[in-house]
């Protein structure tokens, strides 16, 4: 029983991280129709900028939040400028390969201004452990968890409760006619790299204390994330939060019968979804951009 | 809709190309060779990990060889020659690895520095066969010097002796009863495994669970849950540093409660900056485990000098010792890579900074640990141990 609570604990708390992962990629499908490859390079990113605020300046936890949610804001304009205004109105092949030049780019950087050396960033709990009963609880799995809703409530509010919302996602649908009525595709899109960024970062700041802070810590839970987002459904935000619960439990289930099957068992489930259910949990039922 | 689907059928191509490598190049062959003056510098090549994912261990070889070659240079060199190192980077990828290692043999070196990681090197074989020079590793996995290949150098004790050592360890000392093993899903974790079966399956000791896990993991409660629920009295890890360093933190989050022995990976600085005393109260062993010497105190200050923040660990001394053997043995006999390796497997009770090297016939150069508990976060060293 304690067995089962605490495998049950750690799957929600790596699915809630894929979930919040996952935002990101929502949020790019819903307001400019792409997949960004460098969404796990902004975790990376921001897990970097959350040593330097708050390990190296010793700036205070939520200094460091919003300082991190500043640069990565700037980051996003930077990568807008980089991967997508240039290339805007092209097959989405090519934001692919933009993306994912960004993704090893970001990495390159990262290693130029911080070194290969990983660091640990264990703010705001520190090693601390809360107990549930029998069932030892990691404070900050419950902070990523708490983060996650509000950043879903946020996003959700944003995109569908919003004037600047409801243009995204016109200009997503139809650019041109989005043009047409005046909406400014263009200042739209800037703003869309800046939140995906942001909110990659914020991941980032959440995730160090549980991943460490490396160059690679972002790829592979960009993955996980993406295959989340496909699993959900696509561009749903509930999909995002079910396929990643889903994802980080199915791993851990599937580590606890057999650990060498972990990857095996997500990437099958991925391919189950896509021949079983290729919309995913909550996918678009009607065909809106065809 | 059909726009979407698109979109995700190409995004699952790139994913594969990207999960699977996207295939490897040939070799090239070398450039023409160079006429031979008698002062030209003696070329030493360096394949490691300056980028992906073993960087930081990567570019601990690097420093180490670059170290060695700058004190050779400022006694004036060997045999009146200029060492000069290039180091490439091989992405921590077997296709990065190859490609570092044909850019190193065009400009035709005298002695080769390859990766620390037993599946790049591996890579590397054939190519390293076709180069033929002496060619310094200090990947641990058993394999490489089982190829028969004349040219590998190994400059730390291999993964048959390290698991040996760590098994009677564990047998004779930490009176295991009921052992569990955690290992990378790997050519190094999948070694080390065996070894530590067998060894202890000869003293008559069964193990009461494996796990594995995928290097790069960022959850562990699974296995680790898994070893406790069957009973183990104690759980030898076998894992690189970077994975060590997750599992370490996490056995102490879940109140695991059971006695750990690590692999080298758990006796490294990367490792101690990371757990902040998560991991106090478990045992390790590693090949080296610094010194209080006068010299070694020397030669971490010399490491620091010539890269800051770069750990003056036993990644950094086995490039170290290894390179200034070879170019002990270039100063002796010249650097005709026959005479070289003659001269290097001739090398023995070498008192070198990670410890006495003699080469036995494959070109393994040590075969020798420290077993330590952690205790403040650092490593005290219990007892070295030799096979």
């Amino acid at each position: 029983m304690q067995f089962g609570l605490q495998l049950l604990v750690a799957g929600l708390a790596m699915g809630a991280i894929y979930a919040l992962v996952a935002l990101g990629f929502v949020l790019l499908v819903n307001a400019v129709n792409i997949i960004n490859f460098a969404q796990g390079e902004f975790v990376m990113v921001g897990a970097f900028l959350a040593y330097t605020f708050g390990v190296v300046l010793h700036w205070p936890y939520w200094a460091t939040v919003i300082a991190v949610v500043a640069v990565a804001a700037l980051v996003g304009i930077v990568f807008e400028r980089m991967a997508y205004y240039p290339l805007r109105g092209r097959e989405p092949s090519t934001f692919l390969v933009s993306t994912l030049a960004v993704s090893v780019f970001l990495r390159n950087v990262a290693q130029q201004i911080w070194g290969p050396m990983p660091f640990a960033y264990t703010e705001p709990f520190g090693q601390n452990v809360l107990k549930l009963g029998p069932v030892p609880i990691v404070p900050q799995h419950l902070l990523i968890i708490a983060a996650l809703a509000v950043l879903v409530g946020l996003l959700y509010g944003f995109l569908f409760r919003t004037r600047l919302g409801t243009m995204m996602r016109a200009a997503s649908q139809d650019r041109v006619a989005a043009q047409v009525i005046g909406i400014r595709v263009n200042r739209i899109g800037v703003i869309t790299f800046m939140i995906a960024a942001a909110s990659g970062a914020v991941a980032g700041v959440l995730v160090a204390p549980v991943f460490f802070v490396s160059t690679e810590m972002g790829f592979g839970v960009g993955l996980k994330a993406f295959i989340a987002t496909i699993i959900g459904g696509w561009g749903s935000v509930p999909g995002a939060i079910a396929g990643g619960l889903l994802l980080g439990i199915v791993e851990v289930a599937a580590s606890a019968y057999n650990s060498g099957f972990k990857d095996l068992f997500a990437f099958g489930l991925l391919i189950l979804f896509l021949i079983v259910l290729p919309r995913g949990i909550f996918g678009e039922k009607i065909a809106e951009k065809a | 809709m059909v726009k979407t689907a698109t979109l995700k059928v190409l995004a699952l191509t790139v994913i594969m190309a990207v999960v699977a490598g996207c295939g490897s190049k040939p070799a090239a062959t070398s450039a023409p060779a160079a006429t031979e003056a008698p002062k030209e510098p003696i070329k030493i090549g360096v394949v490691t990990s300056l980028t992906g994912p073993n960087a930081a261990t990567g570019i601990q070889v690097a420093t180490g060889a670059k170290l060695a070659a700058k004190e050779w240079n400022d006694k004036g060199g060997v045999q009146g020659r200029k060492i000069d190192v290039q180091v490439e980077d091989d992405q921590g990828t077997p296709t990065g690895a190859t490609n570092a290692h044909n850019k190193i043999a065009a400009s035709k070196p005298a002695g080769v520095v390859l990766p620390t990681f037993a599946q790049l090197v591996m890579a590397l074989e054939p190519a390293v066969k076709q180069l033929a020079v002496p060619s310094l590793t200090s990947a641990t996995g058993v394999a490489i010097t089982k190829q028969g290949n004349p040219w590998f150098f190994r400059t730390r004790t291999n993964d048959e002796v390290m698991g040996k050592l760590a098994a009677n360890f564990a047998a004779d000392e930490l009176k295991t009863k009921k052992p569990g093993v955690l290992y990378a899903n790997n050519d190094y974790g999948k070694g080390g495994y065996a070894v530590i079966k067998a060894t202890l399956e000869a003293k008559s000791i069964q193990l009461v669970g494996a796990e594995s896990f995928n290097s790069g993991d960022k959850d562990f409660t699974a296995q680790l849950l898994n070893l406790k629920k069957a009973g183990s009295d104690l759980i030898i890890i076998w894992s690189t540093p970077a994975d060590s360093a997750v599992i370490a933190l996490q056995q102490k989050q879940l109140s695991l409660g059971v006695q750990i022995l690590g692999s080298p990976g758990w006796g490294v600085k990367e490792f101690f900056d990371l757990v902040k005393g998560a991991a106090d109260g478990q045992y390790g062993l590693v090949d080296y485990a610094g010194g209080s010497s006068d010299r070694i105190k020397a030669w971490e200050k010399a490491v620091d000098d010539s890269a800051k923040g770069i750990p003056a660990s036993f990644v950094t001394g086995a490039a170290y010792d290894g390179l200034s053997i070879m170019l002990g043995a270039m100063n002796k006999v010249g650097t005709d890579p026959a005479k070289v390796r003659d001269a290097m497997l001739a090398t023995q009770n070498y008192d070198g900074i990670i410890g006495t090297f003699s080469f036995d016939k494959e070109g393994n150069g040590l075969k020798q640990a420290v077993i330590f508990k952690i205790e403040n976060n650092a490593m005290k060293v219990i007892k070295s141990v030799k096979e």
